[in-house]
């Protein structure tokens, strides 16, 4: 090959350089997308107030326990935590239990991710958290919340009045 | 014997410039046709709880839309000819189920016209069409969208790139 052909072989290299390269017009443009997701953690009581009365007994029997079937309660959550990071439910209640008196709390399993859990408030509970689900993550459901009131002829007769406050935990 | 080899050496000689100025007018004839392209604009959009339809126990609501002109496209260069514009994704990392789309919201100004484009269309990895014009435009508007954003996909940073093109 003598040297007028290389220099037409470069020449033409060159210019199909430019083409390909954008030199003379640009063809394409690209644009970005960007989607940030805050990690996300909410949970809400349904606003209503739940009652619970005892006031039946047999004779020779404690009294009858108190079940809210036409008072239970709502508690929404939504999470978008990962599997490896799961939140756990606790509930709290702002003051004890009287004596003779258990209030029990009763959260049910997800349809996604999450089981539920019970547990029974007593006066020796106090107004410690307990545990009343987990494994809750990638979910947004809202849950039916089931309570229970026991007395026994221990517990002065009266209105209680509690306050429970629900809490994910596991948050980082 | 030597004006033999001579006679040869020169129609090769003819043959080689015949066969360069031919893909030399093919690359011209590529270069005067080709349009131009920019894009100006990106769009990146942070979701949080306050995007959940109803708070606690829903999800996050959709679509997420953009501003109506969230990004411009101009084409030049066009010598006055018809353009059509074509759209594909191409690169993602966003979670399956999540979807980008894109429409035009404006026409822009300059001496062609711009036509089509106004309804959403979903970008994959096969080129579409978007719109078609003629002439040079500038400031094409463009809204984009995505759907399918769930709590089902965790947190943390995604992004997709849009590829246009002119032809």
């Amino acid at each position: 090959m003598n040297a007028q052909n290389m220099m037409k072989i470069g020449v033409l290299a060159a210019a199909m350089g430019m083409v390909s390269s954008g030199a003379f017009a640009a063809t394409t443009a690209q644009q970005d997308v960007g989607l940030t997701v805050s990690q996300i953690d909410e949970i809400a009581a349904g606003g209503e107030t739940v009652t619970l009365v005892v006031d039946t007994a047999t004779a020779g029997e404690q009294p009858a326990a108190a079940d809210d079937t036409t008072d239970e309660s709502t508690l929404a959550i939504t999470t978008n935590a990962a599997s490896g990071s799961a939140r756990g439910l606790t509930a709290q209640l702002d003051e004890a239990m009287e004596t003779g008196a258990t209030l029990t709390i009763t959260v049910p399993d997800a349809t996604g991710n999450g089981s539920g859990g019970t547990y029974d408030f007593v006066e020796a509970t106090g107004t410690t958290a307990q545990a009343v689900g987990s494994g809750f993550y990638a979910i947004a459901e809202t849950l039916t919340v089931d309570y229970d009131f026991e007395a026994t002829v221990a517990a002065p007769a009266g209105d209680y009045s509690k306050q429970v406050t629900y809490t994910l935990t596991g948050i980082e | 014997m030597t004006l033999s080899a001579d006679t040869a050496f020169r129609q090769d000689q003819v043959s080689w410039w015949r066969c360069f100025l031919a893909v030399a007018l093919a690359l011209l004839a590529l270069v005067v046709g080709a349009a131009d392209i920019s894009e100006s604009g990106g769009w990146s959009e942070t979701i949080n709880a306050s995007d959940l339809i109803a708070g606690a126990g829903s999800d996050f609501h959709s679509p997420i839309t953009s501003s109506a002109y969230q990004a411009a496209l101009s084409i030049s260069d066009t010598g006055g000819a018809a353009w059509t514009i074509g759209v594909r994704r191409t690169s993602s990392s966003l979670p399956t189920g999540v979807a980008v789309a894109v429409r035009r919201t404006t026409s822009g100004s300059g001496d062609g016209s711009v036509s089509g484009g106004e309804s959403f269309l979903t970008v994959g990895g096969t080129e579409q069409i978007l719109c078609s014009g003629t002439g040079d435009r500038s400031g094409i508007g463009l809204q984009l969208r995505l759907t399918g954003a769930s709590v089902e996909h965790g947190s943390g940073s995604f992004s997709a790139t849009l590829t246009y093109r002119v032809y």
